[in-house]
């Protein structure tokens, strides 16, 4: 199964310029995706850069990078989930993930997304980034919760400490 | 060593990976929450790193249980069918 | 190759770290740094969730959330800015060991980052530990990772 990116909107709460998954080439719910980002130049990640900088200062962001592999496994989770479940996903833990190389303006990057496992509610992906034939990252484990806003803007005063 | 060692010394394992501490400073009767300042998300990730390892499928009920490392080999010993 | 690991050197301002590379927003308002043990530092860093900046506009719409990966910025703007750069490259997050998202930082909310940073090791790298809290004393984030100054173009060998 492919989703173009209208059905990516449809399914993802993030807006521009945060919705940073531009296609899912394949996927199979509750198991895998390969999707696809697309990083440009015009992307407002660059627009802050003073004039004259090297080249390797237009390296795609490591926090996006990471979050866009986190928008893939959104998707195959929340593909597999019920319908009626709304709420944002959280990306809540990360262990091990390993950035090897640059990402730059003009690289097509994909992510290959596995679901590990969906357990009381959290979910664990994991899986690897590449630019053609090139691996740029790697992702041991990933866990995400979706919460619902109520539970996001909960009453502070009531909130467990945590020690 | 015994079934029963083996068994704990693997979860001691596993516990102390997602607690980011040593296995040996994993005692047996420690509470996660009181001693080791452990939140719901790790339980969940001991939870979720357990069921991978043994196969096993643990109800999220017994969550609230899992809260020392004896704690948390009764409860998978009931439901990996340890004879432990 | 040098021989001798590089040095720490807290020789810029935030505002210059976010205009030194390319960075979703400038995520550090200030950064104070202290010699840490064994040749490390320690450094203490802030910043206000501002939900009129445009990557949080969409994240989410309804609803700003500081994401978890901000965090990472944050860190890594206020280690960059904390260590400086070494043969004119910038550090960068070479390992996420582990990073763990307890609390959500919303509109308004300041983030202060505390961190342990180093010592640096031959291969120029450096362990980085930090713990996150906000305004009202909650613990948001701890993060244990690996920086590393870049020693060829990009490219780590593997």
């Amino acid at each position: 199964m492919r989703l173009e990116h209208a059905a990516l909107r449809a399914l993802l709460p993030h807006r521009y310029p945060m919705l940073l998954l531009d296609r899912v080439e394949d996927v199979t719910p509750g198991e895998s995706l390969t999707g696809v980002k697309a990083v440009s130049g015009c992307e407002p990640c660059y627009r802050g850069i003073a004039e004259g900088q090297p080249a390797d200062r237009y390296a795609y962001p490591a926090s996006l990078l990471i979050e866009s592999f986190g928008q893939g496994a959104a998707v195959l989770w929340l593909l597999s989930r019920r319908a009626g479940t709304a709420g944002l996903p959280m990306f809540t833990a990360a262990r091990d993930v390993a950035l090897l190389r640059p990402v730059h303006p003009g690289d097509v990057i994909r992510h290959r997304v596995r679901l590990e496992q969906v357990v009381d509610g959290a979910a664990f992906a994991s899986g690897s980034s590449w630019v053609g034939e090139r691996r740029v990252a790697e992702f041991d484990s990933m866990m995400a919760v979706v919460r619902a806003v109520d539970a996001i803007v909960e009453p502070r005063d009531e909130r467990e400490e945590p020690r | 060593m015994s079934e029963r060692d083996k068994h704990l010394e693997q979860l001691r394992e596993i516990v102390a990976e997602v607690l980011e501490m040593e296995p040996e400073e994993v005692a047996d009767t420690a509470d996660f929450v009181e001693e080791y300042e452990a939140d719901s998300l790790r339980a969940i990730e001991i939870l979720a790193r357990i069921e991978k390892t043994y196969k096993v499928e643990i109800p999220q009920a017994e969550l609230n249980e899992m809260r020392s490392l004896k704690a948390v080999h009764e409860v998978v010993a009931r439901y990996a069918g340890w004879q432990d | 190759m040098t021989v001798a690991a590089p040095a720490f050197a807290p020789d810029r301002t935030p505002a210059q770290t976010y205009a030194e590379a390319a960075a979703p927003l400038p995520a550090v308002a200030w950064v104070e740094v202290a010699a840490g043990p064994r040749g490390g530092i320690t450094l203490r860093a802030g910043t206000t969730v501002d939900p009129d900046d445009v990557y949080l506009t969409g994240h989410f719409p309804e609803l700003t959330v500081y994401p978890g990966v901000f965090t990472l910025e944050t860190l890594r703007q206020a280690v960059t800015a904390a260590v400086g750069h070494c043969a004119g490259r910038p550090p960068e997050l070479h390992r996420l060991r582990s990073a763990r998202f307890l609390a959500p930082l919303l509109a308004g909310d300041t983030l202060t980052v505390e961190a342990s940073v180093g010592p640096v090791a031959q291969d120029q790298s450096f362990e980085v530990t930090a713990r996150c809290v906000r305004g009202d004393g909650v613990r948001t984030a701890t993060v244990r990772a690996v920086f590393r100054w870049p020693v060829e173009d990009g490219d780590d060998g593997r």
